[in-house]
């Protein structure tokens, strides 16, 4: 692959490693990139939602961004970190730029018809779970990171694991709790009973 | 919530989840035991989980895709897309006017990030183009540090009219102020500089006629940029509608919260029209409320406030801060803002009433906190009473004058406003208040405290002293505002000559000494200026400039100069002498960038004048420091490339070839370096790689080593071929190729391989003829086409085709003459072509006449023939020396023709005396 960008990539990991912000602007650039080109090729797909194809696809990304065989471990889960966090500061921004008419001051909400995309409003999903997630990482750090290494990074149940470093089955675990907690922040609905206390 | 319970509700969560549903409910009531709220949470969460089902389950960019890939607000699909080079990454922001896109260039590997802004339709896009073209050569001339640049603009394939930025990332400036809790000594600090950029950019002629807080940015290191220069004049179009009032037109281009009694009422526009805003600015900035408070969408209301209402002094409208903000009123910079974390576009504007939103923001850092609307822009550290002192007096005088409505009584430039709000920032009387000797005597007396007081101890008749004191503070002032006054004057009056004037004639034809003159002129000003001021830095930079201008106009080879190389040396030594003292106090890149540029200069002045030692320790001196600069980027690898290079032409002069493959060397390998890790710059650089080879080429054959020189030549080749390949029609590289093929004969010439030099030349002659039909203006072919002429004719007269090879030469003479005639650049070059055309006649007829089997007539002939072929040469070589050639190709060239000329002589007086022989003999 010629026009690969991985070379690159490796090495501003590691200059951003370093300490030189100005990797970490060009490797946004570099993912957005691939992002788009990704977001392109999902929209070419024959069948939508086939999960495999997905996958692969994403995975299909991370090479083209990343030689996983030639990079550390830790630089490796320190990648799809950076990645996962990039595909969401990107998605969440584009989704507030077309999201113009807010209410000021107040949470997103969403509605259960929403969150479950059967009646899809992209923008306010996203920005909803960006606000939920933030909720949640205050606090659980390690379920905000399940949810946004495998929600917006792409990954699976396993490379999450192997990632963070815990098991497969806590990833299941987090996964599961933070689903019913994240789709209750986002939809939660003025005076409803079933609310955190705290 | 304790980190406990959060525990505690998730154990609870599992288990219950592992038991069967219908056993949930008595789980936890046995093990919540009592507390309600924490078994609620559960069953809550449980309740939540249940219904999930898919939520979350999507990858979010397979959610995303289709809108992310195709997005616009207006339903065009602009991200992905290119405008001129760039490709828009992210959007940044909106307004009614259009969008602003973050872009990088497309074409680039380093990315360089621009902020690109679209027009919506309904424009009158050939208008906004035509004057953005007309414009483009005055703003390509603003480079300030606190302006951000206008790269480029034109239009979209579906004609929407654009502008590329200077990216600039930061807040608006009243946000800026009011999240760093700026006190009013570092807002007026910090709107000086805004009122640095302004004045420059009136220097400049170009006037904003849309300052606003959202035009001016403040980067995460403070640094103001002011965004949207020269836009205001390019896009005061108007819509395309007709019959309405107006000052309609007016509104899609300012924002009338800053927009000026001349504009609202569509009266011609002056760098008074500034002054006003940055009054209005300022007034925002000290008291957090704008000067009108309008509450209206009606035109004529805004006209009537702006053009009627005076504006409440600013330190009784910050008595009012706790009143309810003015409301929305004109429509603009008032969108209810969300209390999103990241917000690119804080300045987004709905565009609520269709005629008013008038911002195209640039990129807003996140936690951009402040919400305009509010009052929070104001100062947060000073209570209202203790601002309204600050405020009352000199500022309020400062505000108001700016803020007048009839533009003659505002201050007469930006920098006068600037220079009182320094007085006011030192303690001394501004011109803004009202000369009373009370009010001079206060601000004495406030800056001499310490004095004062001693005076007040020692003498008695105190009244009196302190009068006496105050008037001659007030002479001496006086003199040194007019002083102040003038030497502003003539900087500004200098830097327009030497920038403005200078650069609109130097393309003229025979402007050269005009430009001279002025130059000179604006030198003397400033070298004046500079003797009274020595420590300015910037005026220090203004003078290097002038100088290096003059050194241009006195004997840039690169362009038309008056041939003065003396005096170009001198002006360019004084430029380095004022850079060196820069640079020692200014290490930056740029200041080292500055010296190795006029080491450069003085290098190739001083190779022109055949100074080539010389020339190298200058270019010694310009590679020395580009090497300790030198950065990853090609363009800074490239300039030391061109370094070594200029190097390499220097030494193989001097005849110091191994030093010239040296340095040619050195420059193809980075070129190589560029050409593989680039490939953005593939083409140019494989131009000048090629370049490079063929220079190195025609080192090998001076060397003696053709074989290495035909190769050489042979590399340099098949780079542009290449290229001519994937670009069939450029006439660049086709150029070069037929270049190529001459040199290449040239070569095998030299080696004595006469047939296919021969064909390498008949090659190349036809190439450039056909360069030359596509392009007859084009004289650097015809130029080869001479050669080619003449180095045919010489090779076929050594090959024995004397008629043939004369004719060649002679059609070779005739075209080398007729570009000399028809040149009028003044240079020897062509005269040198004339001498080397005559030169090879010559050599062919002496060639010939050395034929056996001639009669003594015809050898006599040709003896004759070329000893005026080599007298045409000599001539030629003579004038082109007059001319000021010194190439060492020419070194010895007199002496060596003067010697073929007494050769041919002494031929012919041995024909003569062996005539004079044979006529004392019978016939």
């Amino acid at each position: 692959m010629a026009d690969s960008p991985t070379r690159e990539v490796t090495l501003l990991l590691h200059a951003w490693e370093q300490g030189d912000e100005e990797a970490l602007k060009r490797l946004t650039v570099l993912v957005y990139e691939e992002l788009h080109r990704l977001a392109k090729r999902f929209m070419a797909r024959e069948s939508r939602g086939h999960t495999l194809q997905t996958t692969a696809l994403i995975n299909e990304t991370y090479v083209r961004l990343v030689d996983l065989k030639n990079v550390s471990w830790q630089n490796r889960a320190h990648f799809f970190a950076i990645c996962a966090r990039m595909m969401r500061r990107i998605l969440t921004d584009f989704a507030r730029a077309s999201h113009s008419q807010k209410r000021g001051g107040e949470a997103e909400h969403i509605t259960f018809d929403e969150a479950l995309f059967i009646s899809p409003n992209l923008p306010g999903y996203l920005v909803a779970l960006d606000e939920a997630l933030n909720k949640l990482a205050e606090k659980d750090a390690r379920k905000s990171q399940v949810v946004e290494l495998r929600f917006f990074g792409g990954l699976t149940v396993e490379e999450t694991a192997e990632i963070l470093k815990i098991s497969n089955e806590t990833v299941h675990r987090d996964w599961t709790f933070a689903k019913g907690w994240l789709l209750r922040e986002m939809v939660h609905e003025h005076g409803q009973e079933h609310r955190d206390g705290a | 919530m304790e980190p406990e319970r959060w525990k505690r509700i998730e154990d609870l969560y599992h288990a219950a989840l592992d038991r069967h549903e219908s056993a949930r409910a008595a789980f936890l009531q046995e093990s919540c035991d009592g507390e309600d709220d924490l078994r609620r949470e559960v069953e809550s969460l449980l309740y939540y989980s249940q219904r999930a089902g898919s939520f979350i389950e999507t990858p979010a960019l397979e959610l995303a895709a289709e809108s992310f890939a195709n997005q616009d607000a207006d339903g065009r699909v602009m991200l992905g897309r290119r405008i001129g080079q760039y490709e828009l990454v992210a959007k940044l922001g909106s307004g009614g006017m259009g969008e602003v896109y973050r872009g990088v260039r497309a074409d680039d590997q380093f990315h360089k990030e621009v902020a690109i802004k679209l027009i919506r339709q309904g424009y009158d896009t050939a208008l906004i183009v035509r004057r953005f073209r007309n414009e483009r050569q005055i703003l390509a001339t603003l480079e300030h540090s606190n302006i951000a640049a206008l790269l480029d603009g034109g239009t979209t394939e579906d004609n929407l009219p654009f502008f590329v930025m200077e990216l600039v990332e930061g807040q608006p400036i009243d946000q800026y102020c009011a999240a760093h809790k700026l006190d009013v000594r570092e807002r007026l600090k910090l709107f000086r500089s805004v009122c640095d950029a302004v004045q420059y950019a009136h220097q400049n002629l170009i006037v904003h006629r849309d300052l606003k807080p959202q035009n001016i940015l403040v980067t995460a290191q403070g640094v103001p940029k002011l965004l949207d220069f020269g836009i205001g004049k390019i896009l005061s179009v108007s819509p395309q509608q007709s019959g309405e009032d107006r000052s309609v037109t007016l509104l899609p281009i300012m924002t009338p919260d800053y927009a000026s009694p001349e504009q609202v009422r569509n009266e011609p526009i002056t760098t008074a029209t500034d002054v006003y805003s940055l009054g209005a600015i300022l007034y925002v900035l000290l008291t957090g409320r704008r000067p009108y408070h309008v509450s209206t969408t009606s035109l004529n209301d805004i006209v009537n406030a702006i053009c009627s209402t005076e504006p409440e002094k600013p330190s009784t409208a910050v008595m009012h801060r706790s009143d309810p903000p003015p409301s929305p009123g004109l429509g603009v910079n008032v969108a209810p803002r969300s209390s999103a974390r990241h917000r690119h576009n804080a300045t987004n504007l709905p565009d609520n009433s269709g005629h008013n939103a008038t911002d195209l923001p640039q990129a807003t850092a996140p936690d951009s906190p402040i919400s305009q609307q509010s009052n929070s822009n104001a100062l947060p550290l000073e209570q209202p009473e203790k601002l309204r002192r600050t405020l009352s007096g000199d500022l309020d005088n400062i505000i108001l004058k700016a803020l007048r409505k009839e533009p003659a009584r505002r201050y007469a430039s930006v920098e006068q406003l600037s220079d009182d709000l320094r007085r006011y920032l030192e303690g001394r009387p501004v011109n803004a208040a009202s000369g009373t000797m009370q009010y001079r005597a206060r601000k004495f007396v406030k800056r001499h405290q310490a004095s004062v007081a001693a005076a007040i101890l020692i003498v008695i008749g105190l009244i009196v002293g302190a009068a006496a004191i105050v008037r001659e503070e007030r002479i001496a002032r006086f003199q040194q505002q007019r002083a102040e006054r003038n030497f502003n004057d003539v900087r500004a009056l200098a830097n327009s000559l030497m920038f403005d004037v200078h650069d609109a004639i130097k393309d003229l034809p025979g402007a050269t000494k005009a430009r001279k003159l002025l130059v000179d002129r604006s030198l003397k000003y400033l070298d004046r200026l500079s003797s009274q001021q020595g420590n300015d830095v910037s005026l220090q930079k203004e003078l290097a400039t002038a100088y290096e201008k003059v050194g241009d106009v006195q004997g840039d080879p690169h362009s038309a100069n008056l041939g003065d190389t003396t005096g170009a040396m001198e002006s360019y030594k004084k430029a380095l002498t004022i850079r060196q003292s820069v640079e020692h106090n200014d290490h930056s890149e740029d200041a080292e960038q500055f010296l190795a540029t006029d080491y450069h200069r003085l290098g190739l002045i001083s190779n022109a004048r055949g100074d080539c030692p010389g020339a190298l320790e200058y270019f010694h001196q310009a590679f020395t420091i580009k090497e300790r600069i030198l950065t990853s980027s090609p363009e800074s690898q490239e300039s030391l490339a061109g370094e070594y290079f200029a190097t390499g032409q220097c030494q193989a002069r001097i005849k110091d070839f191994q030093g010239a493959l040296e340095s040619y060397r050195k420059s193809a390998k980075i070129r190589e370096t560029i050409v593989l890790s680039s490939p953005a710059l593939q083409a140019n650089m494989q131009t000048r790689l090629a370049g490079t080879y063929g220079y190195m080429a025609g080192v090998f054959s001076s060397l003696g080593d053709q074989d290495q020189a035909i190769a050489m030549q042979n590399k340099s080749m098949s780079i542009m071929k290449t290229l001519y390949a994937a670009d069939p029609g450029n006439a660049t590289y086709d150029h070069y190729i037929c270049e190529g093929y001459y040199w290449t004969g040239y070569y095998q010439q030299k080696k004595n391989e006469l047939a296919p030099a021969l064909g390498n030349f008949q090659q190349a002659l036809s190439g450039f003829q056909r360069i030359s039909a596509a392009d007859p203006a084009e004289v650097r072919a015809k130029r080869y086409i001479g050669y080619c002429y003449v180095s045919i004719g010489t090779v076929q007269s050594v090959s024995g085709h004397s008629a043939q090879g004369m004719e060649s030469l002679r059609r070779g003479l005739a075209i080398a003459e007729e570009i000399h005639r028809t040149d009028n650049s003044g240079t020897y070059v062509t005269l040198v072509n004339v001498g080397e055309a005559y030169n090879a006649i010559a050599a062919a007829y002496a060639r010939d006449a050395e034929q056996p089997h001639l009669s003594r007539t015809e050898k006599v002939a040709r003896w004759r023939q070329a000893r005026s072929a080599y007298q045409g040469s000599l001539n030629a070589l003579l004038e082109a020396k007059r001319l000021g050639a010194t190439d060492a190709t020419i070194h010895g060239e007199d002496q060596r023709l003067a010697g073929e000329i007494a050769k041919c002589d002494a031929r012919l007086a041995e024909f003569a005396t062996a005539n004079a022989a044979a006529g004392k003999s019978p016939k």
